[in-house]
């Protein structure tokens, strides 16, 4: 899920919150005679007659394609992946393209970190959040781990990917997971 | 070069189940239109939708009906404003300082593991808040002992978190 889809959820939610409230108020009042003036009852006799134009039934055809189209879209990009896939290297220009697997680059410092003792597994990804590229690695810790160790690995790592992928936009963020229980090594017999 | 960390890890926003139902209502929204286009055409059977609406909607006055709906639109509402405006919930803590995060149960787990480590104690359970980690020991013996040692062992074991978290613990001795 994006930064543009939750702002535009945020912008819906205030003005159908604020929409909600507003008719909620008035027509609590209007029950409740605390508007001066109101009318008894309000007509829209327009409306009825409005649905029996010849146009109506294009207006309503034409809206709800839109609507339709618009509501897909609006719903598709809330489950969107935010991965990112290739990533374009420096030292690309007019005569040649030079790109890395994005996956695989953070996978692959993912794998190097499970080297370091109390380190479980690792998974590692790029995706675009918030307006950044970032590698994201997630480890697995022991919880017998010692986090000062897993620490300075991880960093040391995110410093190596900096390096390797030569991309002054990257970012990085390495998420640590406990393992619930300590594993036990396979018994030998 | 520069070594940039990421913001923050953050959890979903609470308003997006809110954009996911305004996206589901959209499209019923459409499908009513399409529907009424088709059977304007002479495709689909059956009474135009918008033309019911438009009936039950030509004179709107207050009855029973509005104390209910009134009060339901505003609790709604009040719901959608706050949901709008809520910030996403922060759900890491950071391990130093450069880009290095774990989550606050995780926490618990690894003080859970250190206290269980201290001479005497028999059982542990850990609770990790925003700044605070609430330790409740069942412990045989001495008690202020079982106490001083858990600061020292889970304090030491915690404090590569910046800011390292407080720790509250109540130790209680098992007979």
């Amino acid at each position: 899920m994006g930064r543009g889809v939750i702002a535009v959820d945020r912008v819906v939610a205030f003005v159908l919150g604020a929409g909600l409230v507003a008719a909620g108020a008035v027509g609590l009042g209007w029950r409740f005679d605390l508007i001066p003036d109101a009318p008894e009852r309000l007509r829209f006799s327009w409306l009825p007659a409005a649905t029996r134009t010849a146009w109506w039934p294009w207006a309503t055809g034409a809206a709800g394609v839109l609507l339709v189209l618009l509501g897909l879209v609006w719903l598709i990009r809330h489950f969107r992946s935010r991965g990112v896939r290739r990533l374009r290297l420096a030292g690309s220009g007019h005569t040649g393209l030079l790109t890395a697997d994005a996956k695989a680059a953070a996978t692959a410092a993912g794998e190097r970190l499970t080297q370091t003792a109390g380190v479980r597994s690792s998974s590692g990804r790029m995706v675009s959040d918030r307006g950044q590229l970032v590698a994201e690695l997630n480890l697995t810790i022991e919880p017998t781990a010692d986090l000062g160790t897993v620490q300075a690995a991880a960093e040391q790592t995110s410093h190596d990917l900096h390096r390797m992928v030569g991309r002054d936009d990257l970012h990085h963020r390495v998420q640590l997971h406990v393992a619930r229980h300590e594993q036990t090594p396979a018994r030998v017999r | 070069m520069s070594y940039e960390t990421a913001k923050r890890p953050a959890g979903t926003a609470a308003v997006a189940p809110i954009g996911i139902l305004a996206a589901v209502a959209t499209v019923a929204v459409g499908v009513v239109g399409v529907h009424d286009d088709l059977q304007a055409a002479g495709a689909v059977r059956g009474p135009s939708w918008t033309e019911w609406l438009a009936g039950r909607l030509e004179t709107i006055q207050p009855g029973d009906w509005t104390i209910p709906a009134g009060i339901i639109a505003v609790v709604v509402g009040l719901f959608f404003l706050v949901a709008a405006l809520k910030p996403r919930r922060v759900t890491h803590s950071a391990v130093g300082r450069d880009g290095v995060w774990i989550r606050r149960r995780d926490i618990a787990r690894l003080a859970a593991e250190s206290a269980e480590s201290v001479d005497s104690v028999v059982s542990v359970s850990a609770k990790s808040r925003r700044r605070t980690v609430r330790l409740t020991v069942r412990a045989i013996g001495d008690t202020d002992r079982v106490a001083t040692e858990l600061d020292t062992t889970v304090g030491e074991r915690l404090a590569v978190l910046s800011p390292p978290p407080r720790i509250r613990k109540r130790v209680v001795e098992e007979h």
